[in-house]
């Protein structure tokens, strides 16, 4: 009975490996076309993942003087960046992405540029959060 | 896609960004089987523009605009991609950049990272979604060795590399 469930495991892995092979050699565009598909269907799905999914806080760094969204060089490759708040911090809020929706909505407290360069984005950098904050 | 890509490319021919490789999935599905993704991830480097620890994206953000494409959130809406705008901020996005590669798609020509880089990035990374998209590179031996290695050892990956093997075989 081992013995068969391996060999149906291994059949079903080595098939599932070829189609990946299969639609890896695929020219470029037409994967970009399964990978629209993807997208959409994935897209379609979101408000039923959202309904399982807790509320994030999302905001938008609205620096002063500045008229669009800023990036910033913190210690992801994403547009993250670390906050300052008025209070205590969770996980979500301290790595909360960078977004358009309003800064006030959220009760963050809105942080000059000059206050995020130097020393402070370099903690940031190394993770260094505590320092940071 | 072919429409987002060339807006992508008139902006380097405008001067609006200078060098720019694609990265993430989109990047890696050049390499690897489709890969499920909401976004286009463009890598550019902003060094030319403004040294220093705070980027600002407002050229880009100005040009664009001013074609009619909108922000949504962090990205930008392009002929119906979501596309990211990323400087590329440390040593080995630097050289990634540096080392993308040319691609023809749909006649339009763009660049993309190498595999490797990818690699490298993914591992650097290290959250789950990236360990499966390295893992997709082995599994479907879809990049070179003797091209990776080097890069993972310039860039203090080859101890993590070791114990993510060791862990897959």
């Amino acid at each position: 009975m081992n013995q068969e469930i391996d060999d149906v495991l291994k059949s079903v892995l080595e098939a599932k490996a070829r189609g990946r092979k299969q639609l890896a050699a695929l020219p470029i565009e037409r994967k970009l076309e399964i990978l629209e598909k993807l997208r959409d269907r994935s897209e379609a799905m979101a408000p039923l993942r959202a309904r399982h999914r807790q509320p994030t806080q999302i905001l938008t760094l609205v620096a002063t003087g500045a008229q669009q969204p800023i990036s910033l060089l913190a210690g992801s490759q994403k547009q993250r960046v670390y906050l300052q708040s008025q209070g205590r911090l969770n996980t979500a809020q301290r790595s909360a992405t960078l977004s358009a929706t309003s800064v006030q909505q959220t009760g963050w407290k809105i942080v000059p540029p000059h206050d995020l360069l130097g020393a402070k984005i370099q903690a940031l950098e190394q993770k260094d959060f505590h320092q940071a904050l | 896609m072919k429409a987002t890509l060339e807006v992508i490319e008139k902006m380097r021919a405008d001067g609006i960004i200078g060098n720019y490789a694609i990265g993430g999935a989109v990047g890696a599905t050049v390499y690897l089987e489709p890969l499920a993704t909401f976004d286009i991830d463009i890598f550019i480097s902003f060094k030319k523009v403004q040294p220093g620890l705070l980027v600002s994206l407002s050229p880009i953000y100005e040009y664009l605009q001013a074609k009619g494409y909108q922000s949504v959130e962090e990205h930008i809406m392009i002929e119906g991609w979501k596309v990211q705008f990323l400087p590329t901020h440390d040593a080995l996005l630097d050289e990634a950049l540096s080392a993308a590669v040319r691609v023809s798609i749909y006649d339009a020509e763009t660049w993309v990272m190498t595999a490797e880089h990818l690699m490298a990035i993914a591992l650097k990374l290290g959250r789950p979604k990236d360990y499966n998209r390295i893992d997709q590179f082995i599994s479907e031996e879809a990049f070179d060795e003797t091209y990776l290695m080097p890069i993972l050892q310039r860039h203090g990956l080859i101890e993590k590399w070791n114990a993510h093997r060791q862990k897959i075989l």
